[in-house]
């Protein structure tokens, strides 16, 4: 900091806080995001027939999105989805009671509990092998690249002759476990969602790499520090965003992964493999409209949750950048 | 960021509010009434409509409504809305009707007095005041008789009290007729609050009334006569009189009516009452339960939703009553079966597809249990010609079997057990399952025997159980491998010739599923069983049911009206039709639908040689729906899935057979948790 510069603020919160850090290198950037944002509320109140070009975009969003959410919010409070009576929370109170959601919910979580850390671990300690000089990096990044271009109706049939009682793996280990119905199916979908899911994600950290300054890394190397304490003192601030990025994306993959467990073992699988999503599609494919809601509701709370806490953590390691 | 999300907030809430739809109109669903009442109630509201007098017409009723606009509204027998036309009068009081012309006795706006109309014309002025006018007006022996605030008119003449003695405090409050005979009710109010009645006879020749010594034992509130019965309502009371004594029929407080609130009351059918309410028309059942018919529903395990459909029966207002009579065990309850103690009827709701095993129709296709219990369920219906529950169940084998084998038999005994059947398959399994593999054969004995081995009430499943495991091993054992059917369907594709013959005797219907649709796996043309989804819109049809029906010879007239009534429109009008409520809350395939489908079949063969067999069904399978007093529905589709596709693997050679059962277990049980 200069002389005579405004003493920055911690505190943080809040785009009025915001603005009134001093940000050497990135004062410009941040007064004009100020600016833009005074700039559209003045544009607003001088001419408000501005406003007139959002509303087809806002009835979109109030038609496609708010009212929806609105019925899903109707649905779970009454009894039947036509002439219902409204009931509390009593759809919310039959769902807890529910063994099949609670089953769904455990699976579910245990799912992401493994596969969403290990989809964003793994894949940074691949990206940050691929910093390294090694051959055939870029014949690599594309090799990595290459699960999310094959169907997936096709990686499931793959995925059966794999796992088949009389498959491959089956073959190859010499037992005759039906792994889709055993205990163990769960890490059958684990290894699908890594799988197509790493590279992407690989992709991703190996560009925020690639962002992070080199005079850090070279004075860090000059201070003698080693790659470990390189990362974590260094790279890994700059890799928040990203992080929080892969996590979400993680997250959002880990529900879609439904899709394949469906297409592998139908509506109703073996008790390790039946998932929240099947609970949810089943109750669609029944016109359980209540339970349907209910849960709904109860899984964007929960993920609601997630993503602010999430949000929180990213703010808490990105604000350390800031002043960079 | 507080402001935007206050704003979200109450944007989400006011949407929520806009999409709570508004009240329906129409019929409503019967209130629960007390058990021990003598009455049953059915409420009828007319989308807000005031009703203020109705009376009975030509063909239905005549109701008078006040609301923006006085409203004429003529009613079917059936209490539905026919037409509504604007009253020309303002401010009706009471109606009549008879000698073609409609009576109306109104305030007139012009001279502030009440007039008697008729029609739209002025019959006669009176100097009554309309302030706090009452008025009940009655057509009979071509002639208008009307009580206006307590003074009686016969036609356009008043008349007087023959005594002066009671002049005092009395007045006419109404005017009733009994057996031909018209009088008027005389009140006279004593000091003391209370009030002495007469019936008085009125002599229309003489215009006069006559005033008996014995006065009547109570007020007559209301009263409604059908030319043959006159029943008062006296207090909460109906009674039904002879015009010197009384006969209490029923208490309608017990039937959950506000007696305060009754405008009018009308008897139609001698047993069923009318009651014209602010908020609509009650149809109250006077007949006793000793009257009243009873169909015994046998259940295994009785739950609340089959108590509802029961109860939501019985207050109807049919004069048939369903009881529940309950069976610890599926063997006590078959033993009743068997022994003629009670009368099977059952409705094609899905609820009751959880006691269906318990409805004496099937057990699980065990050498352990059939022989023992189902044989002598066919063997002793079929010879007495009474109960068919067991074709039911083996019709999806009966119909492997080739027609020549099962005509045998049937005209050797009459009929055609399990046990001829497994004994036919045992001796020729070539001959019996000629086109059908172990899937096939599995596939049709779990599609008609639905829920055998699943508690719906407990949401459990008993697949684990020896006799389930033995219709498995039935299967692998006694049924051919795919490659023997594939040498089977090329020996007969060769010949030309299907196996089965489509020509089976209609008169033999009960024994057979039917089928209007040509079965690709074993190459049978002919009558196949009918899948009836339980809606036909836009191709959904996530319930399917298929439904066959019993000839039952006992007691048929009560399970006729019973399957009456549940095919009825009006049952299903009062039932919710759209796609969304029917198959979220599995209401009853209705006949109509049924109906549909069979036309479709026709349309869709119009040009074949199927069109004459199914035109031939369809009269055969109608006559024997309308007859039928006990109706079966078959297995979800997605358990039957999840059986044959773990049983697949079974058939394979890949798991033994209690690792089948065990995997069918545990994702059954995950279906029945997801139903809870």
């Amino acid at each position: 900091m200069r002389s005579g510069d405004k003493k920055p603020s911690h505190r943080g919160e809040g785009s009025a806080q915001r603005q009134m850090r001093w940000c050497p290198g990135k004062k410009s950037a941040r007064l004009v995001h100020y600016s833009s944002k005074k700039r559209v509320l003045q544009c607003f109140r001088n001419n408000p027939h501005t406003f007139l070009f959002l509303v087809p975009s806002l009835l979109g969003l109030l038609l496609f999105f708010v009212l929806p959410f609105g019925m899903v919010i109707r649905h779970s409070l009454v009894d039947r989805p036509v002439n219902g009576k409204y009931v509390g929370l009593q759809n919310f109170k039959n769902l807890l009671e529910n063994k099949a959601f609670l089953l769904g919910a455990k699976n579910t979580a245990i799912l992401i509990g493994i596969s969403v850390p290990l989809a964003v671990l793994l894949p940074m300690k691949l990206a940050l092998w691929l910093e390294r000089a090694i051959p055939m990096k870029s014949q690599l990044r594309t090799t990595f690249l290459s699960p999310m271009l094959v169907p997936i109706a096709s990686v499931v049939l793959v995925w059966q002759v794999l796992f088949h009682q009389n498959g491959t793996l089956n073959a190859f280990l010499g037992t005759h476990i039906d792994w889709f119905h055993s205990p163990w199916s769960i890490l059958m979908v684990l290894l699908l969602y890594l799988w197509k899911n790493i590279g992407y994600h690989t992709i991703l950290y190996t560009a925020a790499l690639a962002a992070v300054p080199r005079t850090y890394i070279d004075m860090a190397n000059l201070d003698g520090a080693g790659r470990t304490r390189q990362f974590f003192a260094i790279k890994i601030h700059f890799l928040a965003p990203t992080i929080f990025f892969v996590i979400l994306m993680s997250l959002i993959a880990s529900m879609k992964i439904f899709r394949e467990v469906w297409l592998l073992t139908g509506s109703y699988p073996y008790e390790s493999l039946y998932l929240l999503q099947h609970f949810m599609n089943n109750t669609f494919q029944t016109m359980d409209y209540q339970k349907l809601s209910a849960a709904a509701l109860m899984l964007s709370v929960v993920m609601g949750a997630i993503i602010a806490m999430l949000l929180g953590i990213e703010r808490c390691l990105e604000r350390d950048t800031e002043n960079e | 960021m507080k402001k935007r999300l206050l704003f979200s907030f109450v944007v989400i809430v006011w949407i929520i509010t806009l999409s709570f739809s508004g009240c329906s109109s129409g019929v409503s669903s019967p209130e629960p009434t007390d058990p021990k009442s003598a009455i049953i109630t059915t409420h009828i509201d007319y989308d807000g409509l005031n009703l203020i007098d109705i009376v009975a017409a030509d063909s239905g009723y005549l109701a008078l409504a006040s609301n923006e606009k006085n409203n004429l509204i003529s009613i079917g027998n059936d209490l539905r809305i026919i037409s509504q036309e604007e009253f020309q009068l303002s401010h009706p009081i009471a109606m009549a009707c008879g000698g073609g012309h409609n009576w109306y006795i109104a305030a007139n706006e012009e001279t502030y007095k009440i007039t008697v109309y008729q029609d739209n014309d002025v019959f006669f002025d009176t100097d009554e005041d309309p302030g706090w006018a009452t008025a009940q007006a009655l057509f009979a022996q071509d002639t208008l008789f009307s009580v206006i605030n307590g003074k009686l008119y016969i036609g356009q003449n008043q008349i007087e009290l023959p005594s002066s003695d009671l002049s005092q405090q009395c007045f006419f409050s109404s005017v009733l007729v009994i057996k031909e005979q018209i009088y008027a009710q005389l009140v006279q109010r004593k000091e003391n609050g209370a009030a002495d009645q007469w019936l008085c006879p009125i002599d229309k020749t003489t215009k006069t009334v006559s005033i008996p010594d014995k006065t009547f034992p109570f007020y007559i509130d209301h009263v409604s006569w059908d030319g043959k019965y006159c029943i008062i309502l006296s207090g909460s009371k109906i009674y039904q009189t002879d015009g010197l004594t009384c006969v209490e029929l029923c208490d309608l407080t017990l039937g959950g009516i506000n007696v305060d609130d009754i405008k009018r009351l009308i008897l139609c059918q001698e047993d069923t009452l009318l009651v014209l309410q602010s908020e609509g028309i009650r149809i109250v059942s006077l007949r006793e339960n000793a009257d009243v018919e009873q169909i015994t529903l046998g259940v295994y395990l009785p739950d609340a939703e089959i108590n509802q459909i029961v109860s939501s029966f019985n207050q109807s207002g049919s004069k048939y009553r369903v009881a529940i009579h309950e069976y610890s065990s599926r063997e006590d309850l078959n033993h009743a079966l068997l022994t003629d103690e009670i009368d099977i009827v059952s409705t094609l709701d899905e609820v009751l597809m959880k006691n269906y095993a318990a409805k004496g129709i099937l057990c699980p296709i065990s050498e352990n249990t059939c022989n023992l219990v189902l044989s002598n369920i066919v063997e002793a219906s079929l010879y007495q010609g009474t109960c068919y529950y067991l074709p039911l169940f083996v019709a999806p084998l009966a119909s492997s079997i080739p027609t020549e084998t099962v005509t045998k038999i049937v005209d050797a005994k009459g009929g055609i057990g399990l046990s001829d059947i497994l004994g036919l398959v045992e001796a020729d399994c070539l001959a019996s399952f000629k086109c059908d593999t172990k899937t096939t054969v599995l596939s049709k004995i779990i599609t008609i025997n639905p829920d055998c081995w699943i508690n719906w009430n407990d949401r459990t499943a008993q697949f684990l159980s020896d006799d389930f495991i033995s219709i498995l091993e039935f299967c692998d054992k006694y049924v051919l491998t795919d490659e023997e059917v594939a040498a089977n369907q090329a020996g007969i594709q060769s010949s030309g010739k299907p196996l089965f013959d489509v020509l089976v005797p209609l008169q033999n219907l009960d024994y057979y599923s039917f089928r209007i649709r040509d079965d690709s796996i074993t190459g049978r043309k002919g009558l196949f069983f009918f899948q009836l989804p339980l809606s036909n819109y836009s191709g959904i049809a996530l319930q399917p049911s298929a439904f066959y029906a019993a000839v039952q010879g006992h007691n048929k007239d009560a399970g006729q009206e019973f399957i009456d009534y549940i095919f009825s429109n009006d049952f299903w009008v009062k039932k919710p039709s759209t796609p969304a409520e029917i198959l979220s809350h599995r209401y009853p395939a209705n006949n109509r639908h049924f109906r549909e489908l069979l036309d479709m079949q026709l349309h869709l063969h119009d040009d074949t040689e199927e069109y004459e067999m199914i035109v031939e069904a369809k009269d055969g399978l109608s006559k024997l729906i309308t007859q039928a007093d006990h109706f079966a529905v078959a297995i979800q589709n997605d358990i039957s899935d999840i059986i044959v596709e773990e049983a697949e693997a079974y058939f394979h050679g890949d798991i033994s057979v209690d690792e089948a059962a065990r995997r069918i277990q545990n994702r059954v049980e995950t279906y029945l948790a997801e139903r809870g």
